[in-house]
């Protein structure tokens, strides 16, 4: 059963009560609609889960109870290979036996020349193309990240998954990446969900912001500073008060904060 | 600070007196014949032959156990498979029986499967008793189900997200072993196939009873070593000994470097 009040636009991610306990970490009867071209910001505590609803929806992990659908199609048991969204992850996931280069280009498809260019658009809105020929050991962990960033950017998936992965960027470069990514974002009409500790990149870069608590989503904002505010042009994101789950008024705990998002 | 040097001192001298020991053994071809006159009696027709049949049989039965071993192996380290604890153990029972038990085996599948062929093996191309293609047989029972010990081992030393990682980047099961288990478990795989190797040239019991020891036919190395003392040809004995010894030796140290120092059984 949904606990969404349904929209019109078929949704690029949509989890519907999507339940899975590893121990340590759970996630329990988890609703959530990322709208198309959408930029929707994870927040919460260590814990929280919001890493499980990243990993469940790239298929590293198969939720016990619940379904994920990705543009209306059902991907709960769909190989990973054959869902077309790219996940970023914190530990950067990088292959060891592989140079920069390799990694950057392992999901890309196509041409070798259009590729070739792609490669080194994306190495240098990184700032990472004097790193292309190393191993990629011996590269710092701030890099490290944004080569797993552009691997994601050149693969062949228009729904983005970023879980914390700039978190080893110092403020400068990390605000140059965001910039990089919002770009990306209007350009390539991607979707993203982006799991954050930091609630001033959330509010510059996220359209909506879901807070997570013990497993469950407690809060979600649409954020009226958003990118994606006040754009008319093919790209904008979907209206975004279509996007507030039952749910959450049920379980938050903040009903104040609640009762003011349905407002 | 008295009884900690009174332990070390117990401890280090049971080290001392386990390597000399080993040294000692080991060594003992070695200062026996002296190196010229083994190399002379490695230089033997005969001795060339066994040696030549070793190294051919033991790389057969090695690339064998590896067609099978790599695939077997991987299916068991990642895939929830129904009786895996059965299939363990039954994989790991060749690898502990007596070797003579392990050919008479061999010998027993073949006169079962005579009786239930009403004998339309024998003399067909399929029966490889006392055959030097038996040999490889021989070597194989125990090479394979080795090899599948060794090679979880070394698959497991890949992590499952990087293998995730891979296909949620387009890549297929079948394309991400290719190009993310197999190169990042290469040393392992490596030292998996050395072991492996160093096991199948070293089966004596298998070959024996299943194969028989035959000089020009069926004598690899253990089997010459065994002629060669049963008819009182000591020096040649000593000399093949020796070569099984240094073979070992560097095999151990092949090993070594690939693995890390260590060689680890899942």
């Amino acid at each position: 059963m949904s606990n969404w009040i349904q929209s019109d636009l078929t949704p690029a991610l949509e989890w519907r009560d999507v339940t899975l306990d590893l121990g340590e970490f759970a996630i329990r009867d988890v609703s959530l609609r990322l709208e198309p071209r959408t930029w929707m910001c994870v927040i919460g505590p260590t814990g929280a889960g919001k890493t499980l609803v990243l990993e469940i929806a790239a298929g590293f992990l198969r939720p016990t109870r619940g379904q994920v659908f990705r543009g209306g199609e059902n991907i709960t048991r769909v190989p990973p290979e054959r869902r077309r969204i790219a996940y970023i992850p914190q530990d950067d996931l990088l292959f060891p036996h592989l140079d920069v280069r390799a990694n950057l280009l392992y999901g890309s498809r196509g041409e070798r020349e259009e590729l070739e260019h792609r490669l080194h658009s994306v190495a240098a809105d990184l700032r990472i193309s004097h790193l292309l020929d190393r191993r990629v050991h011996v590269i710092s962990g701030g890099e490290a990240q944004r080569v797993a960033l552009g691997r994601g950017l050149l693969a062949d998936a228009d729904v983005l998954l970023l879980d914390e992965c700039t978190s080893a960027l110092d403020e400068e470069t990390r605000e140059i990446v965001g910039d990089f990514l919002l770009e990306q974002r209007s350009q390539r009409e991607i979707s993203v969900i982006h799991v954050t500790h930091d609630s001033a990149e959330a509010e510059r870069l996220a359209d909506v912001t879901v807070t997570m608590a013990a497993g469950r989503i407690t809060r979600i904002e649409t954020n009226d500073q958003g990118p994606g505010r006040g754009r008319s042009e093919p790209g904008a994101p979907a209206p975004l008060v279509l996007q507030v789950p039952q749910v959450s008024r049920k379980h938050s705990r903040n009903p104040q904060l609640g009762e003011k998002i349905w407002q | 600070m008295r009884s900690n040097l009174a332990f070390r001192t117990v401890f280090l001298s049971a080290l001392v007196v386990l390597v000399v020991f080993v040294v000692m053994f080991l060594g003992a071809a070695f200062v026996y014949s002296g190196p010229e006159h083994l190399l002379q009696q490695l230089s033997t027709e005969s001795a060339r032959d066994s040696i030549v049949l070793s190294m051919v049989t033991s790389a057969a039965a090695t690339l064998l156990a590896l067609i099978f071993g790599v695939p077997a192996a991987y299916a068991l380290t990642r895939w929830r498979i129904p009786g895996r604890a059965v299939i363990d153990m039954l994989l790991d029972l060749p690898i502990v029986l007596p070797p003579l038990v392990a050919g008479f085996s061999l010998l027993l599948l073949y006169a079962v499967l005579e009786r239930a062929l009403t004998g339309s093996i024998a003399g067909s191309p399929f029966d490889l008793r006392f055959t030097r293609t038996g040999i490889v047989l021989a070597q194989f029972t125990i090479a394979a189900p080795l090899a599948v010990r060794v090679l979880r081992a070394a698959f497991s030393e890949v992590p499952v997200r990087l293998e995730t990682m891979s296909r949620s980047l387009g890549q297929g099961e079948a394309r991400t072993f290719l190009r993310i288990s197999l190169p990042m478990s290469r040393n392992g795989l490596l030292a998996g196939t050395i072991l492996v190797w160093a096991r199948s040239i070293a089966e004596f019991g298998p070959i024996l009873v299943f194969c028989g020891a035959v000089r020009g036919k069926t004598d690899v190395l253990p089997i010459a070593i065994f002629l060669a003392f049963s008819n009182g040809e000591l020096e040649n004995g000593v000399a093949l000994s020796a070569l099984l010894i240094l073979l070992g030796g560097l095999a151990i140290a092949a090993i070594r470097r690939w693995s890390g120092g260590e060689v680890r059984l899942a």
